[in-house]
């Protein structure tokens, strides 16, 4: 009897040893199936149009071409993109101006270009029928804004909180005359926050691409963005610091093909256009057709290398691009999100750099493009 | 002084551990033997700790503000869970034909996620605390039921056929042996649903929270804060330690003496 | 005994059958707006889903994935957990060292790991594996310990009397008598790590069945969201029918209270 059951659990020991086996062979494999004939570049992006000149850049077959072979990684947001990063899981990547002032502060990494103009995709909404689309342009100074103070004053505000989109009520609001404590703020995540608002909770619905893009097929107005409210929102391109001060030529070569992206982004749209639905649809499995990856263009101004060096440009100490974060980074001190002395430490630390376009410049200009 | 000392030599062994453990993580992170960004030194932690007891910054609200915010969510949780699941099992265990009508459902539904159940919660109960109270309760509503039901299905056979003969009638053998006998069991079920309550915590603050504990933890993700993560994380547990530990001690008295 | 069989199966029917009835008239009156789908309208996806992929797997591929990830925390748990659990309840010096810890880190729920899983593990297929492992963790080691701690002392009294050493007590009389309650930890082990799995797939995956309710979320797609967390109920029911059945096999001196 006794010997029956040993040999039952050394049984069950054994399926256990044999079955962990199995599960711990798959990732080998994985790591196994990229050679390592081109050095591997890790990018990371989101289901957003920053991500499509390094996605397209791979359906076209163009890293070989820049000497480079990209791991594509995804992430559904920022948090968990920068929590990826500080476990070294990837090398450069794009995101929101949020988690990059935080990555740069908490982990000291560089944004080193500006992957397009997000003001007027981190945007405010409300329904068909609010008092707020009554007036418009109430401030003289932010004519497209809608709504009176009076209009805004107590309603409830869904909105993801410490983000560019809470940024941007938190504008809007202002421009107004108001402040936070005017209005409820409720924290949500954007998804959610579309079902919440449709099911008719709150008054105001603080979105982002793409997900202002559903709202907007339910039937809802937009009444403010970041742009309207007079902010700029600049999308981060990032990379990791110990990556980049161990590789700048690895740098390079990816911002090369990024720009390569962008450049053809600006140039052949409706050829980009398709790549940016064919990303949402089948890569990210947003049912998002191509009108409105046609609208991201639309919406999302992009910068050349020329332009791009334009905005990191120093003119009295400060470049736009600077200046962008230094607004931000006042936002979260007045919010009580960081200390007034982390905000100094961040901007001192001179994160924002132009040190790699410029590199890339000159490349281009030693191969004669 | 005596008590102490017995407490202390009772003890000694878990906390040295506790000690040992402490020392530990603090020589692989202050060593750098484990990176910093992974896991921040315990005494950072402590001085959060006492930081965040009168300060809101950075994640708005003070330790003590999302502590009485996630209780007061879990409580209300488990009152519904208790108020509900409790005479459900019963009636189940009781009822043959009520718990072949009930048992299908609740058998798909219960290893359904609480997580899963956020997008339905919020159209059915709006943002406020009903959404997050509809999500503590449908984890806390397991084990109230399947503790009653067992308990009432180990009612001893014997004791009700004596009671039949004296001509007890069935609701009277429900209520006078049926349940009495279930009372042990039922409230074991309240211990382990009070402790999914408060594990559950976590999930119910990812909806529309502005404060407590899972909200905290979510902050701090957002401001790559891992101490405010790991302060989070640890009152949690330590809460839930003593939760349990008070629960179980309560169960010990009320359970004594029946158990022959 | 078939008669009561076939009623029992009768009301099952009847129930199922009541509460899609129910949903279906409710959505009908359109009490819930337009938000929530009808079961027809779930259906539909369902089928919907079966034929094509989404985001680039099929719904087997989906489910394989999530399987593979809850089995491998599984089965990392019992192979930890389990040991861990016997040895606390047989040792109180393994207790009393171990306890203070466990009993700290226990209440902490799975996707509370979710921050430090990433810091830890990246974002590969470990942090997912270790969400579903802290969940299965905790009743391998409640229950191997609870079973252990409650052998009968008269049972070990005897084999010491009869002179067996330490280790022949805890293998041949500590072991057997505690399987029960092992088992019973097991079941539960597997069922929460199977509810874990969302919790997990909210780590950057892009497949799984967690994931499709995270996808039917962010399209906004209620009926999605509905599909998947069908197939995770029908899943977890199954597995707890499955091991029922095993124990059955495994345990026949333990008697279940149903039957």
């Amino acid at each position: 009897m006794l010997k029956r059951r040993t040999g039952l659990i050394a049984l069950v020991i054994l399926i256990a040893f044999v079955l962990t086996a199995c599960g711990s062979s798959a990732p080998k494999q994985e790591a196994a199936k990229t050679p390592d004939k081109l050095p591997l570049v890790r990018a990371s992006h989101q289901p957003c149009m920053h991500a499509l000149p390094t996605w397209m850049g791979i359906e076209k077959g163009w890293p070989k071409d820049h000497g480079i072979e990209i791991k594509y990684m995804f992430f559904p947001s920022g948090a968990p993109q920068i929590e990826a990063m500080a476990a070294g899981e990837w090398d450069v990547g794009a995101m929101g101006t949020v988690p990059a002032l935080m990555a740069a502060l908490r982990y000291g990494t560089y944004t080193i270009a500006i992957s397009n103009d997000e003001s007027e995709t981190n945007d405010v909404w409300v329904r068909k029928d609010s008092p707020l689309l009554k007036t418009k342009g109430f401030n003289p100074k932010y004519p497209e804004i809608y709504g009176t103070p009076d209009d805004w004053k107590g309603k409830t505000i869904l909105t993801t909180t410490v983000s560019t989109g809470h940024y941007a009520v938190v504008a809007t609001l202002k421009a107004l005359g108001l402040t936070e404590k005017d209005v409820k703020i409720v924290n949500m995540e954007q998804s959610q926050a579309i079902a919440a608002f449709e099911s008719g909770q709150g008054d105001i619905l603080q979105l982002w691409a793409p997900f202002d893009y559903i709202a907007e097929q339910k039937g809802f107005v937009k009444v403010s963005s970041g742009k309207r409210a007079g902010v700029d929102i600049p999308g981060a391109v990032v990379v990791r610091k110990e990556f980049a001060d161990k590789n700048p030529e690895l740098v390079v070569k990816w911002l090369d093909m990024y720009m390569r992206g962008i450049e053809h982004m600006k140039k052949d749209k409706a050829d980009s256009t398709k790549f940016l639905g064919r990303y949402f649809r089948d890569y990210c499995g947003l049912k998002l057709d191509d009108t409105i990856a046609a609208k991201e263009f639309e919406l999302r101004p992009l910068y050349d290398l020329d332009e791009q060096l334009k905005l990191f440009e120093k003119a009295n100490g400060t470049s736009k691009v600077d200046k962008a974060f230094a607004d931000l980074a006042q936002f979260f001190v007045d919010q009580g999100r960081i200390k007034p002395e982390e905000k100094d430490k961040v901007l001192s630390s001179n994160f924002a750099t132009d040190k790699f376009l410029k590199m890339l410049k000159e490349q281009r200009a030693k191969q004669g493009k | 002084m005596k008590a102490l000392q017995n407490f202390l030599r009772k003890n000694i062994l878990s906390i040295i551990s506790l000690v040992v453990f402490l020392i530990a993580w603090q020589i692989i992170t202050v060593y750098e033997i484990v990176p910093r960004r992974m896991l921040v030194p315990p005494t950072e932690v402590v001085e959060l700790f006492f930081d965040k007891l009168n300060n809101p910054d950075p994640d708005g609200a003070t330790l003590l503000a999302h502590f009485k915010t996630s209780i007061t969510l879990a409580l209300s949780g488990f009152g519904l869970a208790m108020i509900i699941g409790v005479p459900l099992g019963l009636l189940m265990g009781w009822y043959q034909r009520f718990d072949n009508l009930v048992r299908p459902i609740f058998e798909v539904m219960r290893p359904i996620p609480p997580i899963a159940w956020i997008p339905l919660a919020i159209l059915w109960f709006g943002i406020g605390l009903g959404a997050k109270s509809f999500i503590i309760w449908l984890s806390a509503f397991v084990p109230c039921v399947i503790n009653s039901y067992t308990g009432i299905k180990l009612t001893d056979p014997v004791l009700v056929r004596v009671a039949r003969i004296f001509g007890a009638t069935d609701r009277e053998i429900f209520f006078k042996i049926g349940i009495p006998s279930a009372v042990p069991m039922v409230f074991t079920g309240l211990r382990l649903s009070l402790n999914s309550a408060w594990m559950t915590l976590v999930a119910a603050e990812l909806l529309a929270a502005t404060e407590g504990l899972g909200y905290m933890i979510q902050m701090g993700r957002r401001l790559l804060r891992p101490d405010i993560i790991v302060l989070g994380m640890l009152t949690i547990g330590l809460v839930g330690a003593i939760l349990a530990g008070v629960l179980g001690k309560i169960e010990q008295r009320i359970t004594m003496g029946r158990r022959m | 005994m078939i008669a009561i069989k076939r009623s029992n199966q009768f009301y099952n029917f009847v129930s199922i059958a009541g509460v899609l009835l129910l949903w279906q008239l409710v959505v009908s009156a359109g009490l819930f707006g337009k938000l929530v789908p009808s079961p027809v309208a779930v259906f539909k996806e369902f089928i919907d889903m079966l034929q094509n992929p989404i985001g680039g797997r099929s719904l087997f591929m989906h489910l394989w994935f999530s399987i593979k990830r809850v089995l491998t925390a599984f089965i990392t748990a019992v192979v930890t957990g389990v040991p861990l659990g016997l040895f606390m309840g047989w040792n109180k010096k393994v207790d009393a060292i171990v306890k203070p810890v466990f009993e700290l880190l226990k209440p902490i729920p799975p996707i509370a790991w979710i921050p430090l899983a990433i810091l830890w593990f990246g974002i590969g297929e470990t942090p997912k594996v270790f969400i579903c492992f802290v969940g299965s963790f905790v009743p391998c080691v409640v229950n191997s310990y609870t079973g252990m701690r409650y052998v009968d002392p008269l049972l070990i009294d005897m084999t010491k009397t009869f002179g067996a050493t330490r280790r022949q007590q805890f293998i041949d009389v500590g072991l057997p008598a505690s399987l029960t309650a092992v088992f019973a930890g097991l079941q539960n082990a597997l069922s929460l790590g199977w509810m874990c799995v969302l919790a997990a797939e909210l780590v950057g995956a892009r497949e799984g069945v967690g994931y499709i309710i995270t996808l039917g979320m962010d399209t906004a797609n209620p009926a999605m969201i509905i599909v998947g967390m069908l197939i995770i109920g029908a899943v977890g029911a199954a597995i707890a029918v499955i091991v029922r059945r095993i124990e059955r096999i495994v345990c026949p001196w333990k008697r279940g209270i149903t039957s």
